[in-house]
């Protein structure tokens, strides 16, 4: 039988799975703020749930914890809106930085070419963000955490043809939105 | 949660280049800035503190049932130890020569009448009278 997860155990696990999940959760949130939260309550689920059980079986179930966690957010959004509707869309402008502020400092060297990279980061992310759910569980699981297709359809609780498809689906959906230039 | 890769060889040669490139741009917005790292640490903290408040709180688990237990030994012995006869006084050899020599020499009688026999012994001219065969 295999021995049970230690506190220092736990540690090293969520210290080389934190920055991965973060990003993973800001992509869906759109927060910082609420991806951190995210990510917190995922951690303290995984250490309160399952910490006793094998550190082999963590991975997977960080995994699942932490889109759970997302879609519980999302359903409390959901929510929100519905009574936060007058809201508008002009105050969240007024956040967002100005043209000349997003403008390159030309006087760096290389902040062009970094600046058209963020630029594509950020489509992707928008991208990623619009997917329906279990595609976006697929892209982020098989490409960005490089687990297998069975890997994958354990985490997502369905059969390897469905992560396939859903896979299929993603990519074709991103390839679209981006365009094939995107990756060169 | 790791940086393994998986091949994708079952995708088709477009959706393979453009998820490798997906994958290298997006492990490299992994790196954290300071506010994120000192969340991100604390929240950690907080996990392990909970991991171990829950250990720690399994062996309390363990020692009820083991106190409750030693309880009910306590309580199921205690009616015997109560119930057991006070230990006799310590008797020297000689005493206890004399006691069994009285047992054997005396029946149960010679106890029950115990007093008529040491009022008899002080008269010893009515001994004879009560002698069956006198």
């Amino acid at each position: 039988m295999a021995e049970g997860g230690t506190p220092e155990g736990l540690n090293a696990f969520l210290l080389q799975a934190q920055a991965r999940a973060l990003r993973v959760a800001e992509i869906a949130t759109r927060s910082r703020d609420d991806a951190l939260d995210v990510v917190q309550d995922a951690m303290l689920h995984l250490a309160r749930a399952y910490g006793r059980r094998p550190p082999e079986e963590w991975a997977p179930l960080f995994h699942r914890i932490l889109e759970n966690k997302i879609r519980d957010w999302q359903r409390r959004q959901g929510v929100r809106n519905r009574f936060f509707f007058w809201r508008s869309e002009r105050d969240d402008e007024e956040d967002s930085p100005s043209v000349e502020e997003r403008a390159p400092d030309l006087a760096i060297p290389d902040s062009t070419e970094r600046l058209m990279q963020d630029e594509a980061m950020a489509r992707l992310k928008i991208a990623l963000a619009e997917l329906p759910e279990r595609q976006r569980q697929a892209f982020v699981l098989r490409v960005w955490d490089g687990l297998s297709t069975e890997e994958t359809a354990q985490v997502m609780g369905c059969s390897d043809g469905s992560v396939k498809t859903h896979l299929a689906r993603a990519l074709s959906n991103l390839r679209g939105k981006l365009g094939d230039a995107w990756s060169n | 949660m790791n940086n393994s890769t998986h091949s994708f060889e079952d995708l088709s040669a477009a959706d393979r280049a453009f998820a490798q490139v997906a994958q290298a741009r997006l492990r490299a917005t992994e790196a954290l800035d300071y506010t994120e790292a000192a969340r991100l640490a604390a929240a950690r903290r907080r996990a392990v503190a909970a991991l171990e408040e829950r250990r720690g709180g399994i062996n309390r688990w363990l020692l009820a049932p083991a106190a409750l237990a030693s309880l009910v030994l306590g309580f199921a012995l205690l009616p015997n130890r109560l119930a057991s006869p006070p230990t006799a006084p310590a008797v020297n050899a000689l005493e206890t020569a004399a006691l069994e020599w009285t047992v054997d020499e005396a029946g149960p009688e010679f106890y029950r009448d115990i007093e008529f026999y040491r009022w008899l012994a002080q008269h010893p001219e009515l001994e004879r009278l009560t002698e069956p065969n006198a």
